[in-house]
């Protein structure tokens, strides 16, 4: 086996382990009851101590409730977050609702860099000029800029309808780029002159001679693109800008006056678990920030390693 | 502020050039390079004017008090000029460690004939990693290292410190690091497997003179666009980063001026659409200045895409 075999052999190995490690753990965080990751726990106590939320890692307390009501005896595998709610309970319940907006922003992002890549590579020097023209535009723009100011300017009606534009607006560019270069190649190919001679219809010409060449090109940035979405719809949480409402809990200053100490996202995905990262991070209480951020970028490696041994296999298995 | 005025002015300064270099043989390639950039400043302006302004009813009320009046136009111009002198020197050292130690790491290991080929899977990682998680770790380290000496190494909170400077530096360079070194490894490699490199091995060179000679120097080309993607790259991190650190700089001034709050202890944006524009246009223009000098040092190191480029114009 040639060491970019073996590299690619690897590099599945390595992301099915990452996929699978954390099926398990989000299959462990699913089966718990729901109430220990959307009751707000205001303590516990533990060897006879009272603990506040965020309770740490590997932390068993007998918890109680706001209203002093016991909550009964749990094991915070990942900790809690500053609502005492189980952290393992939200990155699990999070991740379902996270992969799915990453699943609609990717098909967003595919069905226009296809059409984007087939006016490019196909159409007139007019149309190519103006969808280049139309990708250097949103090149030039800061891409997370550019998802804030998409996502606002199209916040008045369907608030996942404006992720999914503000999220797709950014990424299209390289799925476009890559379908227009495979087709630019198939037009230069002796064969698909001999279909013009022949009088092959457009259509069937894409079917039989240009789908065979995008097919694997696009399979290969399918992870890639998931990962670059995970990523940044990590990035807008933690800029609190996130799908659900939100709970405020208010502290009161030295001089007073009530000042919002946190933010607790109701029925948050992942993204929006980082909503609370700043506070967390000026109050030194790092696990709630850690956790659902470690656990995003464990799922963008494991993407990312798909599609390097998707790469791999392409390549392999490119004319 | 007339935007849409700038952006049409832009668009009619490049139109009007080209016009006038296409009488002129000599100069209308180099414009044909060059134009697409200011179409795409122009692009950039009137976008951002639409979006920012269809952006503005839909924003929630601020929760805290309400903002002054909006500045003038001086006043945002002098925001915009102070915000972008404080970014530019964060990025200029960001972009100065990531892009030595990206390409660094690539000609080393080149150079060793791929012994380090370990550093593929450390990049693969550091590029995954999302931003801000960087950020976190790198807060961390500073706790460590108090709790270890004693010594305050965060350079404040909200300022411009020479402290906090590095410190942005070090996590808004750290996946263009990455970036660049994928990218050029990628480029060198193929160079490697060139026949003039097998042809100057047969007439007796040093590794190390060929690898100098005649591996870097004909992919430099790659290796500057490798590196203006890195920077593009870097431009979008740079809101998260600031933010972050609330380095007071075009990435922070932007999201408050989009309206985006801290959302806990105080500290609050405002809508102020004119001055969120003037900001995007002043990242634009950074990003097509360095774009336009890199597509004229390509064509200077490498000649022979300069008949690329005449082929395809």
């Amino acid at each position: 086996m040639g060491p970019a075999n073996r590299r690619r052999w690897l590099a599945a190995a390595a992301g099915s382990i990452l996929v699978l490690a954390f099926a398990a753990l989000l299959a462990i965080g699913l089966t718990e009851p729901l109430r220990w990751s959307t009751t707000l726990w205001a303590g516990g106590f533990r060897h006879g101590s009272l603990v506040q939320p965020p309770f740490p890692l590997l932390s068993r307390l007998d918890v109680f409730d706001v209203d002093a009501h016991s909550g009964g005896n749990h094991l915070f595998l990942l900790g809690s977050d500053a609502g005492g709610r189980d952290l393992l309970g939200l990155v699990a319940r999070g991740a379902v609702p996270s992969l799915g907006i990453v699943a609609l922003v990717v098909a967003v992002r595919l069905v226009v860099g296809l059409l984007a890549g087939l006016a490019i590579g196909l159409g007139s020097r007019t149309v190519r000029t103006i969808s280049r023209g139309m990708g250097r535009w949103v090149v030039g723009f800061p891409y997370l800029a550019l998802a804030v100011i998409m996502i606002q300017a199209l916040g008045g009606g369907s608030r996942l309808l404006a992720f999914a534009v503000g999220m797709a607006v950014v990424g299209w560019r390289d799925i476009a780029e890559v379908v227009a270069q495979r087709i630019e190649y198939v037009r230069g190919q002796p064969f698909t002159d001999a279909a013009r001679v022949l009088g092959t219809g457009s259509l069937t010409f894409f079917r039989l001679h240009v789908l065979p060449f995008v097919r694997g090109p696009l399979a290969v940035e399918i992870p890639f693109q998931a990962s670059a979405v995970l990523v940044l719809l990590a990035e807008l949480g933690y800029l609190q800008i996130y799908l659900s409402g939100a709970i405020r809990l208010f502290d009161v200053g030295n001089n007073g006056a009530p000042f919002v100490a946190n933010v607790l996202v109701q029925n948050p995905e992942l993204g929006e678990l980082l909503a609370g990262t700043r506070s967390y991070i000026l109050s030194g209480q790092l696990e709630p920030a850690v956790v659902p951020a470690v656990a995003i970028a464990v799922m963008a490696l494991a993407f990312e390693l798909v599609g390097i041994a998707l790469r791999g296999r392409v390549r392999f298995m490119a004319p | 502020m007339a935007w849409p005025n700038l952006g049409l002015a832009a668009l009619a300064v490049t139109l009007v050039a080209l016009l006038l270099l296409s009488w002129m043989p000599n100069r209308w390639r180099g414009a044909q390079a060059i134009a697409p950039f200011g179409l795409q400043f122009a692009g950039i302006v009137i976008l951002t004017w639409a979006l920012v302004g269809t952006a503005r009813g839909n924003l929630p009320p601020p929760p805290l008090e309400l903002p002054p009046t909006p500045p003038s136009a001086a006043g945002i111009v002098h925001a915009t000029l102070v915000a972008l002198g404080k970014s530019a020197i964060l990025m200029a050292l960001a972009t100065g460690w990531g892009t030595a130690v990206g390409l660094g790491a690539a000609v080393a290991m080149v150079l060793r004939r791929g012994r380090y080929r370990f550093l593929v899977p450390v990049a693969t990682v550091m590029w995954v990693i999302p931003t801000f998680l960087l950020a976190i770790m790198v807060q961390e380290l500073q706790v460590r290292i108090y709790g270890a000496t004693g010594v305050v190494v965060t350079g404040g909170y909200g300022g411009s410190t020479a402290l906090q400077v590095f410190w942005a530096a070090l996590v808004l360079g750290i996946r263009p690091a990455a970036y660049v070194f994928r990218q050029v490894s990628v480029n060198l490699e193929q160079e490697v497997g060139a026949l003039h490199v097998r042809t100057a091995l047969a007439k007796g060179l040093t590794w190390r003179a060929v690898v100098r000679r005649h591996i870097v120097r004909p992919a430099l080309a790659g290796i500057l666009s490798a590196w203006v993607s890195s920077f593009r790259l870097m431009i979008g991190s740079l809101p998260l980063v600031e933010f972050f650190f609330a380095f007071p700089g075009l990435g922070q001034s932007l999201l408050l001026a989009l309206g985006l709050t801290y959302g806990i202890q105080g500290y609050t944006g405002s809508p102020q659409p004119d001055l969120a524009v003037a900001l995007v246009v002043a990242m634009a223009a950074l990003l097509v200045i360095v774009e336009t000098g890199v597509v004229v040092a390509q064509a200077w190191f490498d000649p022979r895409l300069q008949a690329v480029r005449a082929e395809a114009a």
